[in-house]
This record gives C-alpha cells, structure tokens and sequence, in this order.
C-alpha cells in the first residue's frame, strides 16, 4: 500500500514538473495575486503567473465573476504599472465599478468591438503588447486554435489574460493556465437583511469558487469568498458549522482580534480569517 | 449626434449648454423639438416646460470633431477646404460660438463634375449618404454663398413635410445682388447690435441696406459693415482658413495609368508614407490624424481617415495602419483603378509630447508599446471603438461615465479644474464612486433599461421578476436608493434602485420609475 501512495507521489510530482518546465525562474520569482489570499494559497507558485490565462468559468450571469477577476486585473496593474485592456463585446462593462474597485481610469483601455472576431483579435493584440499588464474580456465561443492562439500571444506579451466563460467551457479543450468555476452563494436570510441593513450598508456578498484545473498544481480545492461590502476585499469564509469551534479557539487565542472580527463579520455566516 | 445614436433620432431632443450669464441654454433642437416650439438658445427651463423632450448635454469638442473629419474627407471635392472663420460674438440665430460651415474653394473644379449643379448634387449626395442634412451654395463670393446656405436655404422654421434631403442652389455670377436683396441684413454675418441698430431703422432686408448713404454707415455702424457687405459682393476678397495645417504635410501621386493591381496600390501608399514620415521628421514633427484619399476611375473616392493616439513620424507604423485599413477596404471595394493616391496629415503636433497626467507609466517604452496597441486596435475597430472612460459628476447612472475615443485628437491634461472647485467636498463623494463602497454600483450597465415584470408590495422592493423569459425569485435587497436628474435637466428621471439578490444567488440592480411605477432592469453585479 505505501508503495503504490509512493509510486504515486513520484508520478504525480514527475507530471507537476513537466507541466512546469516551460517557465523561466524569473516568472516564478514573482507571482501575481489573485486578489484573495485564499485563492491564492490554492495557486502553484502563491499566484497567477505573467504570461498566461487564467479563466473564470460561471455557471449563471450575474453571479460574480467579473468582480473576481477585475480583482486580479487590479493586482496585476499595481504590480507592473501597466494597463489594462477591458474587451467588452457586450457593451455593458460600466467603468465606476472598476473605479470603485481601485482601478485608476487612466490606465484602462475600453474596447468595444462589434463581432466576436473581431473581440478575439483584440484580446490577441492586447495580449502581446508588453504595457498590459491584464486584459479582460468575457469570451463565448472560443476554439482550441483561438485559444492557443490567446494563450501564445500572453506568453509573448507577458500579461495576464483573464477570461470570463460559460460553464459550458468546461468541457472543451482549454490552454488556460487556471480555470476556476464561480457559483453564487445566497448569504443570510431575508429576515436579518431587513433589520440590519436598512438602507445603506449591504451585507456582504458570497461566492463559491473552485480550482478546477491548474497546471502544476492540484486541482479539486473549494473556496468560500465573500465579497466584503465595506472595503471590497475578498476573504475566505469558513462554513457555518465549523466557525464555532474556529471561532472559540480564535477568541482564546487572540481575544481582542477575534471579537474585532466577529463585530465585522456577520455571526451567521462567519467569521474572516485571512 | 443623431449619426451616432440613431435610436434617439425618433424624439423630441435638444443639446443644452451652460451660458455664462443666463444659466442652461438649449444649445441645440432637433426637428420634433422645434415642430414643438423649442428654439436654441431659449432657457432650457422654459423649453422643459413646453414640451416634452430628451435633454442631453452639448458637447462642443464632438461638433468640431465631427465638422473636421467631413472637412477631412470633403477634400474630395475641392483641394482647398476650411471652416468659416468667427467674430469674437456669434452671430445673430446662432447660440455657439463655433464653426458650422464650411467653405471649398471650387474655382475651375465644377467642370470636373459635369457644371455646378453637379457638383452640387454629388456633395448634397455625399452628405445624404452619412445621414447630415446639409444647406449648400455655391456663388461668387463667400458672403454671398454664405447668405444663400444659411437664410435661404436653411428655413430655420422647419415644416414637417421637408424632406431629409440636403438642400442645394446655385448661384449665377450675375444674380449675386438680386439674390441678396431679398435677404434679411443677418445674413451679412455682422454683429448683433447692428442687426438691432439697422432695425430700429427700419432696415430689415440687404436691399434696404444698399437704399442707404453708404457714406455715412461706417461712422454710425462701424466699419466691418462695410466690409460685409463688399466681401458680400465680392469687392473685398476673402480667405479661407484651410483646417490642415500646412500643405507641406500632404503628399501626392498620379499615376500614369490607372491601375487595379493591389500590390502596386499597396506600394503606392507605402511609397508616400514613407516620404510623409521624412517630412515629418525632419521637422521634429508627428501626425496625430492621417488621411488617405484614393480617386478611383468612375467611382467616388477611397478616403481612408486615421486616428493616432500619440504623434509619430513612424514611417513603418503609418504603413501598417494603412496598409491594414487599405486590405480591408479593397477587397469591400474591389474592382475599381487608382489613378492618383494623397496622403496627409491633417493634424501635426510636436514630437515632444509631455503628458505626465494621463501617463504615470515610468518607461517610455512602454508608452510607445502602448500607443502602438491603441493605434493598432483603433485602426481595425474604429475611432468610436477603443474608448477612454471618464467619471462624471451625475447622478443619473447612464451619464456618470463618458466615454470617448482615444485616438486623434491633442490632449490637454487641465479637464474639470472648474468642476472641482465649484462643488462641494461631499457633493463629490456622494457622486463619485470610491473603494469604500464598491458594491454600490454593478459592473455591467445595460445601454437602456429594460422593463421587466416585477411583483411587489406597495412601495416595497419586488418579490419577484422575470427579465429575460426567466422568472427569479427575490431573496434579498437593499434599498432603495433614490437617484433623481436635476428637475433643470429636462424631464426629470426618478428612480429607486434596488440591489436584488436572487434565490439563485445573482444580484441584479433593478429599479422602479417612480413617475409610472414601472420596474425596469438596469445592470447586474457580475
């Protein structure tokens, strides 16, 4: 039995160093963030790497996606300094969200393309051009040539490609580097959300996301975020069950943060600790 | 304005701008607006209050934009083409001070069209074809064909059975002065304090005018009615300010024979962006906007406009712009011989451009790499298709962003110091979005709202609403938040947005007209 889990871990490391090999040291000197630790801490190397794409996959509009990835957008440009490239073939990427989110106007690049074709070559163009550092863009219908084709032109840009796709996308054949699968979580009950928040503040919002494919990592980890509604950062949440005892051994540990946290947090839902 | 956003053309629509003394001004009125009695340069209250109407505001920089590029391609017709030069105050019936005509030189072209009123229809054509409606004159003198296009053919009280078509006359070089006769004096371009002197003279038309001492008017009116009135007739000549800056920076080939050999059209342009790009250099010079024209036998001109985002003297990357625009048009085209090719640069600045503002970028190269990016995408995409965003000042969700093109135009870094210093620190923070509250607004905006089924309770949030043939349950919301146009904005927006997460777990910003009490689906968090 050890024998065949050493066989296995030998075999799997071997598959791991392949998957890696074409990466120069420098690239894996400096990861990019995700915009989450706890996205992060699931990533090979602590990070997205420059040069490839990285795909969100969601399973229903409007469930979060975009925020997630304009997230990484915004780590990838404080990083370095460059542009990013939003391709929006929908025409409806609203730009004081990204304002809000702490992207600086002045470095975004709106592109409105009017065919899907013409989206493609955008985001190809874009791609090699070594001043973006991020393009995003919401792609449909995209083939494996395109996609090598996306991939290729990140890996000569050194940018980060952020790919907002259908769950459909799943099952095809894919050159992404990362392909996580986004799904909504519905938070509290209405009840609360009534008493609470009133008017202005807004509970925080949640998302599922899971890792289903990286290359020189492992894939299958699971990822409760939520969207904090204040401060907007992304902080993983622990479930409902295992929060109590977490929550205990936090308070005994750090009395004075853990109380910090649970006044923040909601109590339904958890508490942070990232 | 109506060329870029056909769907308004339907309404009621008028431009408003800030008058330094008399507040918001209609800037501009469309035809349903005006059949409605709204006149530009009326207070934009008092227009709101009489009809019903589509407020926007007036952008000057885009009516330039917009009169430069036809400029630009109406070389066309003539090699010498300008905007008409102003007076320090508009003119009577006008409520700008900017340009809205042009003037082309047609001295010796008309025959190249088959005769005037050839020419005429072919420009009157050119214009219906890009959907303006254009008032033309061709006359002796530029007064003349000035006061024909402007009081005789552009009826400022427009029935509603004219027809959408450009209107055009011409003018015999005999019939200047009865023509004029019969005008009224405004059309002599002159002041408006003239106007008004000359008619409590009971002086209304140009032939009354000429009824008078001419001696004695310079004392009274001032001496530019005189000049008027001889650049009206001729006596005096006129210039016309061309808009590109120097002939030097245009660039041109006839060929021997026509050709339809695509290699050899190719190598023609390249051939003269390469001469370009060395004028350009040598002068420490770089082209923000290029224009390429190829007159083709039997068909109308292949004029190819092109928009830089930083100034360069790059012969390669102008050839590549071209050549790229030049493959996609050809093959649109095809068929057609070349016989004689132009390039120019119909806006130069210097190569040295300083534009610490817009860029806090270190490397320079990586500025180039930019430009080149943006030069690249604008070129294939078009001008209206790689934008810059600005965030504006607005409550109303649809006008908090402006976008516009990046390319083709010079920048200036100094934009809403005034606004800033006029408005109140709070005022800002509650309009504008900020980190502290980066749920407020969703990430994707529909165009237009979409009205949408909702069940509610009174004035409560919905309980339900299907929006796209699918039926969501409400889970949550928060809300509402009530944003409200300025009543002095027109037709006032009332609107009470809801953030909805579903039971699915999507959030949706969806709000209710509080005039109709329709529920309508603006944007979504995605």
């Amino acid at each position: 039995m050890d024998d065949r889990q050493a066989v296995f871990d030998k075999l799997s490391k071997q598959v791991r160093h392949l998957e890696i090999s074409g990466r120069t040291t420098s690239e894996q000197a400096r990861p990019l963030s995700s915009g989450c630790q706890a996205m992060d801490r699931y990533l090979p190397g602590g990070g997205y790497q420059n040069g490839t794409i990285v795909e969100y996959l969601r399973v229903q509009p409007a469930c979060g996606a975009n925020y997630l990835a304009l997230s990484a957008a915004r780590e990838a440009m404080n990083a370095s300094l460059g542009f990013l490239v939003v391709v929006d073939l929908a025409q409806q990427f609203y730009p004081p969200a990204a304002v809000a989110l702490g992207i600086d106007l002045q470095r975004l690049v709106l592109v409105r393309p009017k065919s899907s074709a013409d989206a493609l070559w955008a985001i190809d163009q874009s791609l090699r051009c070594s001043a973006v550092a991020a393009v995003l863009a919401e792609v449909d219908q995209m083939d494996d040539r395109a996609a090598r084709r996306v991939q290729l032109a990140a890996e000569q840009g050194g940018g980060l490609g952020l790919l907002i796709r259908g769950a459909a996308a799943r099952s095809q054949p894919s050159w992404a580097e990362v392909q996580w699968i986004v799904r909504p979580l519905h938070g509290e009950s209405p009840s609360q959300g009534f008493a609470k928040y009133p008017l202005s503040a807004v509970a925080s919002r949640q998302v599922h996301v899971q890792l289903i494919r990286a290359r020189g990592g492992r894939a299958g980890a699971n990822v409760v975020i939520e969207i904090d509604s204040m401060r907007g950062e992304l902080r993983e949440v622990v479930r409902h069950e295992q929060t109590a005892a977490m929550h205990l051994a936090a308070q005994l540990a750090r009395p004075a943060r853990a109380s910090n946290s649970s006044r923040s947090g909601e109590p339904g839902t958890g508490s942070a600790i990232a | 304005m109506l060329v870029t956003h056909p769907d308004l053309a339907n309404r009621a629509l008028v431009l408003q701008s800030r008058d330094a003394r008399r507040g918001l001004v209609v800037a501009a009125a469309n035809k349903l607006a005006q059949q409605q009695g709204v006149r530009p340069g009326m207070p934009l209250s008092e227009a709101v209050a009489i009809a019903k109407l589509e407020v926007r505001e007036h952008q000057p920089h885009e009516d330039i934009d917009a009169l430069c590029s036809l400029a630009e391609q109406a070389q066309q017709f003539s090699p010498i083409v300008g905007l008409e030069s102003l007076d320090k105050q508009p003119w009577p019936g006008r409520t700008l001070l900017q340009p809205e005509c042009l003037l082309l030189d047609v001295t010796g072209v008309a025959t190249l069209f088959g005769g005037e009123e050839h020419l005429l229809a072919s420009i009157a054509q050119w214009l219906d074809d890009q959907r303006y409606l254009g008032c033309l004159a061709i006359a002796g003198s530029i007064g003349t064909a000035w006061a024909v296009a402007n009081y005789a053919l552009r009826n400022p009280r427009v029935s509603p059975q004219s027809s959408n078509h450009s209107r055009f006359q011409s003018i015999p070089p005999a019939g200047d002065r009865t023509i004029l006769e019969q005008l009224p004096v405004a059309a002599l371009r002159i002041e408006s304090t003239v106007v008004a002197a000359l008619k409590r003279l009971g002086v209304q038309l140009i032939g009354e005018l000429w009824q008078l001492p001419r001696d004695g008017l310079a004392s009274r009116l001032g001496q530019h009615l005189l000049t008027r009135w001889d650049q009206a007739l001729g006596i005096i000549d006129e210039p016309i300010a061309t808009l590109h800056e120097s002939p030097e920076w245009q660039v041109e080939q006839s060929l021997e024979y026509a050709t339809e050999n695509r290699q050899t059209i190719t190598e023609v342009v390249r051939r003269l962006c390469r001469e370009l790009a060395l004028r350009l250099n040598r002068q420490n010079r770089g082209a923000l906007r290029i224009v390429c024209r190829l007159d083709l036998v039997d068909t109308t001109p292949l004029v190819m406009c092109l928009g830089l985002f930083r100034p360069t003297d790059d012969a390669d990357h102008l050839q590549a712009l071209l050549t790229g625009q030049l493959e996609h048009q050809l093959s649109t085209r095809g068929g057609a011989a070349l016989w004689r090719a132009a390039v120019q640069a119909t806006l130069v600045a210097p190569l040295v451009w300083q534009q610490t503002d817009l860029f806090d970028v270190q490397s320079t190269g990586q500025r180039q790499q930019l430009s080149r990016l943006v030069d690249n995408l604008s070129s294939r995409l078009g001008r209206q298709q790689v934008l810059q965003a600005n965030v504006e000042r607005q409550s109303q969700p649809e006008l908090a962003c402006t976008l516009s093109p990046m390319t083709g135009r010079r920048m200036d870094g100094q934009k809403q110091s005034t606004n800033r210093k006029l408005s109140s620190r709070l005022a800002r923070r509650r309009a504008e979005p900020s980190p502290d509250d980066p749920l407020r607004r969703p990430i994707k905006l529909l165009a237009s709202p979409v009205a949408i089924d909702a069940l509610a309770i009174a004035d409560g949030p919905p309980t339900q609403f299907t929006f796209q043939g699918k039926t969501y349950q409400v889970h949550n919301h928060w809300g509402p938040e009530r944003l409200e146009s300025g009543w002095w904005r027109g037709p006032s927006h009332r609107r009470d947005y809801f953030r909805i997460a579903t039971t699915d777990g999507s959030w949706w910003w969806i709000f209710r007209e509080l005039n109709s009490s329709r529920w309508f689906m603006h944007g979504m968090f995605d």
